[in-house]
């Protein structure tokens, strides 16, 4: 055996190992925490902040950021609770409400491909856009009275998994796809990697960084369909600081912040991660202050080894 | 002579599996220059960084007067009159002249800076080296010689026993060079002790001394340069003879199929015109900054131009985006590898792939085994040694990083390809072999392009001479006609 | 090497994710038998401990629980408007088998699906302080057995006389609480019906701060540049007064405006008591929240309870 050297241990194995020992811990100290419903359930808690995490890691994974995620999930949500209650066919609603998320997405990439703005700024600005936009159009007010149109997206299941949940493994599965087989996934890594490099190999950089957004904003979109279905209702408060948790969830998978290194696998990871977290203080009744001190700590240590290893 | 003014004996510094120094001697006299000498991972670096208190030795003595000392850090080094001229600048971009000259050591009116005494001294130290900036300028608003010439400045002010340069002239033009020199020899006659690590040997023979030479971290002997042979020194640094630097292979040069016309550009380039014929090697030579690389990177369409066409076989070509060069089949090999040449966190096969990726894909999709074995194929023809595929390039060293590129446009199958200083960097051995690989390059019919500083490189490589200064074309000449004399009197700007 | 470290690490994964469920499971059950003993373990989600006003229902239940010896689980969401948050605690309260549930909604209409969820697993929930919203209820089909929470239109009402004895004419604005919160609408509705009723104060701004001190300070730092001479101002809670007064005196318009909020927090009271503002409707949360956990444990008693429980309001002014 050759001895084992902390660089060459991938961070997203550290990260399953310590989710691994503390579902173990959890399983111990709450009779509750290993029931089946209990799993679903956390696996349901963490999906919608995990699809916001999968386009973040597209982001990510270039050197970008997006803040904007968290007030798209309340403009797209906003759209989506009034179209359906237009009595637009449910399927072109939902289509609508990606879509928005979609383009809020181009925005936040023309503005950094072609005004070459930085992204904290670009998406910052347009964060406080969208969540405007969401207040202005709802009028300040929730909207609801779906006439129960959502409640297969947000409670219903297939052979006993959640519609919520199967939604999500798909986003990922497709972006896994992406980032493994295709081009536009290799690309982003180099993009991530070295942009100038990337540029001069003949790859048309700014096209591939719009769509990140594009995609990212295309998860947002459908987080909102999940939330919106998700609460029978609309909020155009919804999704405050959503980013923050998806950026948190991207980086305790292992992705840098720098780019160009992280899976989505990690990703996944983070966001059960999270999860887990949550639902196990939240069943040992442990006080929502220190919950937060938790998850920080744990975000801290998460990006502290990855400092350690790429020294 | 009297006591060495350093003296290391028997040093050793391991790191985390490597052993980076092994028993290695040197000593300086006073007022001496002594050439530090060795292929890239040699030792010289870090040899320099033990004695300038940057890293720690696991065992030796180290003895600076006679006396032994042990710093825990380069401020300690400082102190004790030890100072280095870093390859990579350590300035602060921000702050003038003066202030990154006497950084941490400004002169006071007790609390306070007191600054006309501090651009006065400034000002001062830089007359007395013989260079000509204001020490009110803002730091990141000189060239980067002369930014050079501030680090040196800053040693020079210390009153320094000994200064180390690491590689200084890398980004200076001959003029500047001639500039150093001066200042070096000025230091020698004060009794300064000078280090200096480089890889040119003309100018090894010019201010040198005496060598050290090292290989793969042990010392290999201390000679006179005025008594030694390049050929002879050159064997020491390899452990081998290099029989043949340039390759030079003659081949049938064919048609004219690629021309450059007219480029120009707001403040770089004006009225560039050049072509190139299959299977040439055309040098374009120049002074750092004549805009030998802002023409190459406005014909690939990397920079904004404001005028100029490009013709490939006989065809105009739009070139807006380095996109367009790459489907056209022109490529840059950029002066600056690691930070525009190569993805350095993948993989040599990624690297070797990226610019066509395309040509690997199965069934639609990316392909590991059909990836790997396309950039296998290229490991192999130009033996680049890396431990697998996945190595991160960062690992490799600076002749397999470059080889990794040159694999990347070969997998293009580019008809043009821009060498940017090529071997900028690389040890001799390995520039040999990238030497060897553009001759078969322009064997096979490829017409290049090989932009460089360094003047044998440009006489033994090159069919065709074309001379740069100041953003223009200033001249041209054959192979037969070229002599370093003839390119120098051109690129400084005679006529 | 790492793929087949991989490999070994997911198979001990499926296998611990197995084994934890099965003994689990298990595990539940035992519990469901030990809960059917005397005591009743009581859930209690609230809006946010970052709210004064939650922290004393917080300590006011907890305290109760203990003298009744009920166990109790109480839990909040960082921000007053997370959702979400409030239903994932839910959905865990759910899983630890609670017998009744205590809930004070961030939302009207958002938390249905999760009250619905709760009525499935056949957990009874009681609403306190905001009261859910009727038509989101019935259409996911979820009911509750009570709701207990301050007469807010009453003690919008109280407010209005109150102001209307210190300034008996002149411009007055009103700071709401989030649109479409019940407490809100009601505390406003109360306060502008009963103004409008008596007569010669003219409200010239009514507009929403989220219930928050920093929006109640740049609201109300907007509406002055508006209507500087404005004389009085109802802020529907304590945290958007505090805000509001700050303003009026980065001003320098102390004295001039006066200020009545709702809650009567320790902070407020504080500000009330050095003169700076001039009272505060006192809800009482740790009434309001004793209040709830009795109709709970009345309804797990004698399988019924009393439907709407109003508990009181009046003005705390200066001791």
């Amino acid at each position: 055996m050759k001895k084992v050297n902390i660089k060459n241990v991938s961070n997203i194995f550290v990260v399953l190992v310590a989710l691994i020992v503390l579902c173990i811990a959890l399983s111990i100290a709450s009779p509750w925490f290993a029931t089946q419903k209990n799993l679903i359930n956390i696996v349901l808690q963490a999906a919608i902040n995990a699809t916001l995490a999968c386009g973040m890691t597209f982001v990510i994974l270039t050197g970008g950021i997006d803040l904007s995620v968290g007030s798209i999930v309340a403009l797209a949500g906003i759209v989506l609770g009034i179209i359906v209650k237009a009595e637009i066919p449910l399927a072109a609603a939902l289509l609508v409400c990606v879509l928005i998320g979609g383009f809020c997405g181009l925005v936040n990439g023309l503005l950094v491909t072609r005004l070459n703005l930085p992204a904290f700024i670009a998406t910052l600005g347009t964060m406080s856009i969208a969540r405007g936009a969401a207040l202005y159009i709802a009028g300040g007010r929730s909207i609801s009275g779906f006439s129960g149109k959502l409640n297969f997206i947000g409670s219903g299941a297939i052979l006993g998994i959640p519609v919520m949940i199967i939604i999500m493994a798909l986003t990922f599965i497709i972006g896994m796809f992406i980032l493994k087989y295709t081009r536009t996934g290799r690309y982003i890594y180099a993009i991530g990697g070295n942009m100038e490099a990337t540029r001069l190999s003949g790859i048309n950089t700014n096209f591939y960084t719009l769509l990140v957004y594009i995609i990212c904003g295309l998860t947002a979109g459908l987080a909102a369909v999940l939330l919106t279905a998700r609460l029978d209702s609309a909020q155009p408060v919804a999704g405050e600081g959503y980013e923050l948790d998806a950026i948190a969830a991207t980086v305790i998978g292992g992705t840098s912040l720098d780019g160009g290194e992280g899976r989505l696998s990690g990703t996944i990871i983070g966001a059960l991660m999270i999860a887990v977290l949550n639902n196990g203080l939240n069943l040992l009744n442990v006080s929502s202050y220190i919950q937060q001190v938790v998850i920080g700590i744990v975000i801290v240590l998460a990006v502290t080894f990855d400092r350690i290893r790429s020294k | 002579m009297g006591i060495p003014i350093v003296q290391m004996e028997h040093i050793t510094v391991e790191f985390p599996g490597v052993k980076a120094l092994d028993n290695v001697n040197f000593s300086l006299e006073r007022g001496e220059v002594h050439i530090l000498l060795g292929e890239n991972g040699a030792g010289k670096s870090t040899l320099m960084k033990v004695l300038s208190g940057v890293y720690k030795r696991n065992a030796g003595i180290i003895r600076i007067d006679g006396h032994e000392v042990a710093f825990s850090g380069s401020k300690e080094a400082m102190e004790a009159g030890v100072n280095i001229v870093h390859q990579e600048l350590n300035l602060i971009p921000y702050l003038t002249v003066a202030e990154n000259i006497f950084l941490g050591r400004e002169p006071k009116h007790g609390a306070v800076i007191a600054w006309n005494k501090l651009f006065q001294d400034a000002g001062g130290i830089l007359k007395r080296l013989g260079v000509d900036i204001n020490p009110k300028a803002v730091l990141k608003t000189l060239s980067v010689a002369q930014q050079q010439m501030v680090e040196i400045a800053k040693c020079v002010s210390q009153n320094s026993k000994v200064i180390i340069f690491d590689e200084p002239t890398s980004s200076l033009t001959d003029r500047e060079i001639d500039a150093l020199f001066r200042i070096i020899e000025d230091l020698k006659s004060q009794g300064v002790g000078i280090v200096y690590i480089s890889h040119r040997f003309d100018e090894i023979k010019r201010i040198g001394d005496r060598a050290t030479i090292m290989r793969d971290g042990r010392y290999i002997d201390t000679v006179c340069i005025a008594d030694s042979s390049i050929e002879k020194m050159i064997h020491m640094m390899v452990g081998r003879e290099l029989k043949d630097m340039f390759p030079k292979i003659k081949v049938p040069i064919g048609e004219t199929i690629f021309e450059a016309r007219s480029f120009t550009t707001k403040d770089k380039l004006s009225d560039c015109t050049i072509s190139v014929r299959k299977g040439e090697i055309l040098g374009l030579a120049g002074l750092m900054g004549a805009g030998r690389t802002e023409f190459a990177r406005a014909i690939i369409g990397a920079d904004p131009f404001d005028s100029g066409t490009v013709y490939l076989e006989g065809q105009q070509l739009h070139i807006r985006t380095p996109e367009d060069a790459v489907k056209k089949g022109i490529g840059l090999l950029p002066e600056d590898r690691k930070h525009h040449g190569l993805v350095l966190g993948m993989g040599v096969s990624e690297n070797i792939t990226l610019a066509n990726l395309k040509k690997t894909m199965k069934n639609g999709i990316l392909n590991k085994q059909s990836e790997n074995a396309f950039a296998n194929q290229y490991v192999d023809t130009m033996k680049i040694k890396t431990p697998h595929l996945m190595q991160k390039v960062k690992f490799l060293s600076g002749g397999n990083q470059q080889k990794v590129v040159i694999g990347k446009w070969l997998m293009t199958n580019c008809k043009v390809l821009i060498f940017d200083e090529p071997t900028r960097g690389i040890d001799v051995a390995a520039k040999s072999e990238i030497y060897r690989i553009i001759c078969d390059l322009a064997r096979q019919g490829m017409a290049i392009i090989l932009i460089s500083s360094e003047l044998p490189e440009i006489l033994g490589m090159s069919d065709r001479v074309v001379v740069m200064c100041s953003g223009k074309i200033v001249g041209e000449m054959e192979r037969s006609e070229a002599t370093q004399e003839k390119i120098m009197h051109l690129a400084t700007g005679g006529t | 090497m790492m793929k087949r470290l991989w490999k070994t690490l997911a198979a001990i994964l499926v296998v611990a994710m197995c084994l934890s469920m099965l003994t689990g499971c298990g595990g539940g059950g035992d519990k469901d038998n030990g809960a059917a003993g005397d005591s009743y373990k009581i859930g209690v989600v609230l809006k946010s401990l970052a709210n004064p006003f939650y922290v004393t229902m917080q300590e006011a239940i907890e305290a109760k629980g203990k003298e009744l010896g009920v166990q109790i689980m109480l839990q909040a969401p960082e921000k007053e408007t997370d959702t979400e948050k409030q239903m994932q605690i839910l959905e865990n309260m759910i899983t630890q088998q609670v017998d009744a549930i205590l809930l004070a909604p961030n939302g009207s209409t958002e938390l249905a699906p999760a009250v619905k969820k709760c009525n499935d697993a056949g957990i009874p929930v009681i609403i306190v302080d905001t009261r859910l919203d009727e038509a989101a209820m019935k259409e996911n089909g979820a009911t509750t057995i009570s709701f207990v929470g301050s007469d807010n239109y009453y003690g919008g009402q109280v407010a209005a006389e109150e102001m209307k004895k210190v300034v008996s004419e002149g411009k007055i604005a009103v700071l709401e609480g989030i649109s479409g919160h019940e407490s809100s609408i009601n505390r406003v509705n109360g306060f502008t019906d009963k103004i409008k009723e008596l007569g010669g104060l003219e409200i010239v701004a009514s507009q929403p701060a989220d219930w928050d001190q920093e929006k109640g300070y740049t609201v109300f730092q907007n509406i002055l540049q508006a209507n500087p001479d404005i004389v009085g101002l109802f802020a529907a809670n304590d945290m958007m007064a505090l805000g509001a007064v700050k303003a009026i005196e980065d001003a320098g318009l102390s004295g001039k405006i006066t200020v009545i909020g709702f809650d009567a927090t320790d902070d407020a009271k504080a500000v009330i008591n050095e003169g700076r503002m001039l009272g505060s409707i006192a809800q009482s949360p740790a009434n309001m929240g004793t209040t709830a956990l009795e109709t709970a444990l009345d309804y797990l008693k004698n399988g019924s309870c009393e439907e709407d429980i109003a508990v009181e309001v009046v003005m705390q002014t200066a001791e």
